[in-house]
C-alpha cells in the first residue's frame, strides 16, 4: 500500500485541515517495505479523516493512544494499521496526530467508526485527562472510583 | 416456564479460569447469559510509569515481566520499536534466532492452552496429557536461553545467546518429538466427538463483529480474518519465508463461524506451522554476528542522544503485541505504549458470551487464551437484594456435568 493516494485523498477532501505529514520507510529484502505514515490533522477534521481512512481498507487500532504533552496543548496520537487487501506485508501504520490545547482537554469519539478504539478512549480518559466527548461508555477502565477527581496517573510534565 | 426476570451474576474479581484478576458481572435468565460486562484493572502495576524511569536496556528485563507466557514478545515488541526510532539493523542470525525462540513460546503457549481449555470442559485426561508433552518444549527453551520463562534473550540490535551445534541438536529431536506426537494430539482435540460437542456452536463472534472490535490473533484468525502480523507486517525472518499464511479453519475444510471450535482449531493448526517456521529457521540459520555489537553502555549513550517516536509489533500467541515509545534525548524513553493481545480481545468477549449457557462460561472466557488471572467465588445476586454464593468447585462441576452429558450422547 502506498501513502502518497492517502495524504492526496486526504488533502483534496479536507484541504488545509491536514497540517502536516511525514512518512518513514525502511526497506528489506524482496522489494518489502515497512512503512509509516504520520499525519497532523486538526481538532475539527481528525473524526472525518478517520473516516476517510476507514473507507480505504482494514483500520485496526494498533496500540492505546500515546500522547505528548507541551508547554499549552497536548498531542494525542491515534495509531492505526492500515491495510487495504490481502497482499502480504502491505499493512502500513498510519499515525493521526492531533494538538488539543490545555485549556480545553476534549476530543470527539471516534468509537462510531471504530468500535474497537473504546478501551482505548476510556484509559485516555482516566490516565491523560482528556474528555472524549460522546463516549458511549466513559466509565473508568483500570483505576478504580478512590482516586480523587483531577489526578491523572500518566500524566508529567516533561516534552 | 419463561420468567422475565434476569439476575446479575459476578465471576472474579480473582478466578481460577483466569491467570490474572478480572471480574465479569453476567445478566442472567435461568441458565441463559444475556449480557455481559467486563471490569479490568485489579493487577495493573503501573508497568509503563516504571518504565519512564528505567534505562533502556533495563526496561527490556522489565517488559518481559508484563506476562509471564509472552515473556518473549512484549520485550520483541519493545526491540523492535527501539531498532525503529534508532535505524539499527539486526544481524540475519539474529532475526532468525529471535523468530526460533518466539515459535518456541508459540508452541508452548499453545499447549498451555488446549490443557486450560480440556480442564475448563472437565476432560482432565486431555489437560494432563498435553501439560505433559509441553514440558519437552520448556526443556528445549531451558537448554537454549536458560529458563523455562523469562528467557532474557532479547536486546536492541539482536540476541544474547547465540545457538550452538548442542542447542541445535535438543531443538532436533524436539520438533521430531513434536511430529510424533502431533497427528494424535489434533485428532483428540479436533475430532473427539464430545469436544466437539461442548466447542461447536459455542461462544460465536463473526467475521465482522470481529473486525468492528479490532480482535487480533486466534480469536480474530478463528472467525475467518486473514490477520497475522507475521503476514501483515515484515517482523524478524518471517517475511523470508513465501510459504507463510495465515492460518484459518478453511485450512482443515471448515468454512469458519467464530465459535469456540474454530479458535482452538486455528491454534492446533498453529502447532503445526510453528514446527515448520523452527524447521525452516533450523535449515536456513545463517552464519554471522548475533547482535549489533555495541555493549549496553554505548548503546544507551546513542539512545539517549535520539529524538523521535518508533513502533513495534510482534504477534504474540495470543495476537498482536504493539508497542509505541517516543525518544526525547533522555536516558529513558518519555512514553512508552503497551498493547497486549486481551486489550483487544477482551471487548469481543460481550458478544461471545451472550447467549450461551452459564456452563459454557468457562470455555467461552478461556477460548481468547486470556491474559487476566484467577478467582474461586462467585456470587448469584437476586433483584429483591438476597445474594447467594457458590463456589468456583459448583461452576467447574456444573461444567463437568454438562460435559458427562455431552460424552452420554456422543456415545449412543
Amino acid at each position: 500500500m502506498k501513502t502518497e493516494p492517502i495524504v492526496t485523498v486526504l488533502q483534496n477532501k479536507l484541504g488545509s485541515h491536514i497540517q502536516a505529514s511525514r512518512e518513514k520507510i525502511t526497506n528489506y529484502d524482496n522489494g518489502i517495505n515497512r512503512i509509516t505514515l504520520w499525519i497532523s490533522i486538526d481538532r475539527e477534521s481528525f473524526h472525518s479523516a478517520i473516516a476517510i481512512l476507514k473507507t480505504m481498507g482494514r483500520l485496526h487500532i494498533s496500540t492505546p493512544m500515546p500522547y505528548k504533552e507541551y508547554e499549552d496543548r497536548i498531542e494525542l496520537i491515534y495509531p492505526f494499521a492500515l491495510k487495504e487487501n490481502d497482499t502480504k506485508f502491505s499493512e502500513i501504520m498510519v499515525i493521526i496526530l492531533v494538538d488539543i490545547p490545555k485549556d480545553d482537554l476534549k476530543i470527539r469519539t471516534i468509537t462510531d467508526i471504530v468500535p474497537g478504539a473504546l478501551f482505548m478512549e476510556r484509559e485516555t480518559m482516566e490516565m491523560v485527562g482528556v474528555e472524549i466527548e460522546d463516549i458511549p461508555d466513559p466509565r473508568r477502565l483500570f483505576t478504580g472510583n478512590y482516586l480523587p477527581d483531577g489526578v491523572y496517573p500518566l500524566r508529567n510534565q516533561k516534552k | 416456564m419463561k420468567s422475565d426476570i434476569t439476575y446479575p451474576l459476578n465471576i472474579g474479581p480473582v478466578h481460577p479460569a483466569f491467570k490474572e484478576p478480572i471480574k465479569f458481572t453476567f445478566r442472567i435468565e435461568g441458565e441463559k447469559v444475556v449480557g455481559a460486562d467486563i471490569d479490568f484493572g485489579y493487577t495493573h502495576r503501573a508497568i509503563e510509569r516504571i518504565a519512564q524511569e528505567r534505562n533502556f536496556i533495563q526496561i527490556i528485563y522489565l517488559l518481559e515481566r508484563v506476562c509471564g507466557i509472552c515473556s518473549f514478545s512484549h520485550p520483541m515488541a519493545y526491540c523492535l520499536a527501539i531498532e525503529d526510532v534508532a535505524g539499527i539493523d539486526v544481524p540475519p542470525r539474529a532475526r532468525y534466532i529471535r523468530t526460533i525462540v518466539g515459535e518456541l513460546e508459540r508452541l508452548h503457549s499453545h499447549l498451555l492452552w488446549t490443557g486450560v481449555a480440556a480442564h475448563e470442559i472437565g476432560f482432565d485426561t486431555l489437560f494432563m496429557y498435553t501439560w505433559n508433552i509441553r514440558e519437552k518444549v520448556l526443556d528445549c527453551l531451558e537448554e537454549l536461553t536458560g529458563n523455562r520463562i523469562n528467557y532474557a534473550m532479547l536486546t536492541i540490535g539482536g540476541v544474547r545467546r547465540d545457538i550452538t551445534a548442542e542447542n541445535a541438536q535438543t531443538i532436533h529431536k524436539m520438533l521430531e518429538y513434536y511430529e510424533e506426537l502431533y497427528s494424535r494430539t489434533s485428532e483428540i482435540l479436533l475430532d473427539d466427538l464430545t469436544l466437539r460437542a461442548r466447542t461447536e456452536g459455542v461462544g460465536i463472534l463473526t467475521a465482522e463483529q470481529a473486525e468492528r472490535l479490532c480482535a487480533v490473533g486466534p480469536t480474530a484468525r478463528g472467525s475467518g480474518l486473514m490477520k497475522d502480523v507475521r503476514v501483515d507486517y515484515p517482523v524478524n525472518a518471517y517475511y523470508e519465508m513465501p510459504w507463510l499464511k495465515p492460518i484459518s479453519p478453511r485450512d482443515i475444510g471448515k468454512e469458519p463461524i467464530g465459535d469456540v471450535y474454530d479458535r482452538m482449531a486455528v491454534r492446533v493448526l498453529e502447532i503445526q506451522q510453528a514446527i515448520k517456521i523452527i524447521q525452516f529457521c533450523m535449515e536456513n540459520l545463517p552464519e554471522g554476528d548475533i547482535n549489533s555489537g555495541s555493549g549496553s553502555v554505548k548503546m544507551i549513550n546513542t539512545l539517549k542522544k535520539l529524538e523521535g517516536e518508533g513502533i513495534g509489533r510482534y504477534e504474540a500467541p495470543r495476537g498482536e503485541v504493539c508497542h509505541y515509545v517516543i525518544l526525547d534525548n533522555q536516558e529513558h524513553p518519555v512514553q512508552i505504549k503497551v498493547k497486549a493481545p486481551t486489550y483487544s480481545n477482551g471487548f469481543a468477549w460481550a458478544p461471545m458470551l451472550t447467549n450461551i449457557e452459564i456452563a459454557d462460561i468457562p470455555i467461552v472466557i478461556a477460548s481468547i487464551d486470556p491474559c487476566v488471572a484467577c478467582a474461586d467465588r462467585m456470587t448469584y445476586v437476586q433483584t429483591d437484594g438476597s445474594s447467594t454464593t457458590i463456589s468456583w468447585e459448583e461452576l467447574h462441576a456444573k461444567s463437568i456435568q454438562k460435559y458427562k452429558g455431552a460424552r452420554k450422547r456422543c456415545m449412543k
